[in-house]
């Protein structure tokens, strides 16, 4: 059984940026020691002196000149946002008072 | 309903692109499947015009000129919605097209619309679109498979000849098996994903479904090839394909032994050992491969796809684009995390918090680090299994399409996927061929397997195993 508790829920949650009402939490908890009790049988393969795949083709970075293309235009992005200010992304205030 | 060499064939030498578009329209307009998201009637019937003036002008539009194509939710284009399934990206409208769609457009493809998939690719059944369910043309009380649930059901149910799929762990050559249609997973790094929502990054791959493995490698032809928006793409350049069945007297075909078990539903063992005869009948060399790994592909896939997940997810945040809570009085981080359990459902929110616990610290070797050793693992065996076979054979899926609602344990969810997920994790080709019905007409699926890059030999073993199965009576695609 994988131990994952209450508050290692939520500090997952919390790194990952996802509110959790206090009702699915248990529920929540329980469909991840689920599928991470399936995946402890990657503990009995032997990996002794295997290198990490990061990717298929082992595939290094592929560099370009660095060049200027027209980007998106402005009004293009602004309309994608929920909520702007003039030419802005509006977000909550950031900073407290007196910062 | 005609392949799209036979439209495109048809519009090139004078028929109308118009009526092969306001025909497609009309049957999606019909359909119930729930397949389609929306389509772009007005932008598809001008793009029909120009092609059938071009033609008259003497012009030649491409290999795909007038075929209606649908395209997956999580494929970026200009017109209408991206949505992903989502809550999330509802009212999301790209600014630019996925590479993979501009290209279709450049053979003269017509984009008909978009079709639902489980929201960000995530899931067997479809059932976790935001948008409903989509339903098996073969059966609606049945799921089409998954994620390209709605790909699948477009072309099974006759919508369109050909439509795009993005493939992560199984998600074209499932629900191609599911509807009774061809699925083709190109090998990672053939098809550029430029424009794809991503999901796990060094997973996914696009590609597509059609009746045909001819028509698959039509398809292929027009989207392969390299582009500098996609750094993992291989910088070949683009060039047609064309399939010309293998000769199946000698070819050397792999069976991997933990693909013929007791697990496997009672229609597609007998399905299997059809395949065998027939192919023994037909002079082709069975070969026994041992993928003694094969059982450990559910759990490394789910560690490294979930820990990419978490990773691409990230990026919505409620703030510069997609869903944003209604949250007066809450700070940033307070609004991104309503925000995001607003916008994602169940099964992404869960993937999220599996990929971001098996990320930290403290579990990241004993999870994600392994995962990734146990990768090389695999894809060694699998390179290793094509040196003593040209191809393996496997059924795509261990049982046909299962009910609505069948399934709500995640872990036997994710065992939908046994037979798939190794293509992904290797990188290798894979396509999924219709082989017959189980006794309540449901579509059975072989799934083929090559070596990295030997994308058109696949194809060329996949046709000639569909030149026997149709020699031999064995119903291949769905039609409606």
């Amino acid at each position: 059984m994988s131990d994952i508790d209450d508050p290692a829920v939520q500090k997952v949650a919390s790194l990952a940026r996802l509110h959790l009402e206090p009702a699915e939490r248990d529920a929540v908890r329980q469909d991840l020691v689920r599928v991470l009790d399936h995946v402890q049988s990657l503990a009995s393969v032997d990996v002794e002196g295997v290198e990490p795949l990061n990717n298929p083709h082992e595939l290094s970075n592929a560099l370009r000149e660095d060049t200027t293309s027209a980007p998106l235009a402005t009004d293009d992005v602004l309309n994608l946002a929920p909520a702007t200010h003039d030419a802005w992304i509006a977000v909550p205030k950031v900073l407290g008072e007196g910062s | 309903m005609k392949t799209a060499r036979d439209i495109a064939k048809h519009v090139n030498t004078g028929g109308s692109a118009v009526e092969i578009v306001q025909e497609a329209l009309d049957r999606i307009q019909a359909d119930t499947s729930n397949a389609f998201r929306e389509t772009f009637a007005e932008s598809a019937l001008t793009a029909a015009a120009d092609i059938d003036r071009r033609v008259a002008a003497g012009e030649s539009p491409g290999p795909l000129a007038g075929v209606p194509v649908a395209i997956k939710d999580n494929i970026c284009t200009t017109e209408g919605r991206t949505s992903c399934g989502s809550k999330m990206l509802e009212d999301y409208c790209s600014p630019f097209d996925a590479t993979v769609v501009t290209r279709l457009q450049g053979a003269g493809a017509v984009v008909v619309g978009k079709v639902n998939c489980d929201e960000f690719a995530m899931g067997s059944s479809t059932e976790t679109c935001h948008f409903g369910p989509v339903k098996n043309p073969a059966d609606p009380s049945r799921v089409p498979g998954g994620s390209s649930g709605g790909s699948a059901a477009a072309v099974a149910a006759g919508l369109v000849p050909v439509a795009l799929g993005s493939d992560t762990g199984g998600s074209i050559r499932q629900p191609a098996a599911f509807c009774g249609v061809t699925g083709f997973k190109p090998s990672y790094g053939q098809v550029s994903r430029w424009g794809l929502v991503a999901f796990a990054s060094s997973l996914d791959q696009i590609g597509p479904f059609t009746m045909d493995t001819a028509d698959a490698a039509l398809v292929f032809g027009v989207l392969r090839g390299g582009d500098p928006n996609d750094g993992t793409c291989d910088p070949a350049p683009a060039k047609p394909c064309q399939v010309e069945p293998t000769d199946l007297k000698g070819m050397k075909i792999g069976i991997p032994t933990q693909t013929a078990t007791d697990g496997n539903a009672e229609s597609v063992a007998t399905m299997l050992e059809q395949v065998r005869q027939h192919l023994t009948e037909a002079g082709a060399e069975l070969v026994d491969v041992d993928l003694s790994l094969l059982d450990q592909g559910i759990s490394t896939y789910y560690v490294i796809a979930t820990a990419e997940a978490s990773s691409n997810l990230a990026r919505f945040d409620g703030i510069r684009y997609g869903h944003r809570a209604e949250a007066p009085g809450a700070g940033p981080d307070e609004l991104m995390a309503l925000s995001r359990s607003e916008g994602f459902g169940a099964e992404v929110r869960r993937r999220i918090l599996l990929g971001t616990y098996v990320l930290s610290a403290g579990y990241y070797d004993a999870y994600y680090n392994r995962a990734l050793k146990i990768r090389r693992m695999i894809r060694d065996e699998y390179l290793k299994a094509f040196s003593s076979c040209d191809v393996l054979l496997s059924p795509t899926t261990p049982s046909p399409a299962f009910e609505l609602g069948g399934i709500t344990d995640p872990v036997e969810m994710y065992l939908c996927d046994r037979y798939t997920v190794g293509a992904n994790i290797a990188g290798i080709p894979g396509i999924s061929i219709p082989y017959g019905q189980d006794e309540q007409n449901l579509p059975l699926g072989l799934q083929l397997l090559a070596a990295p890059f030997a994308d058109e030999e696949l194809l060329n073993a996949a046709s000639a195993i569909e030149k026997m199965r149709d020699l031999a009576g064995i119903p291949g695609a769905m039609s409606p």
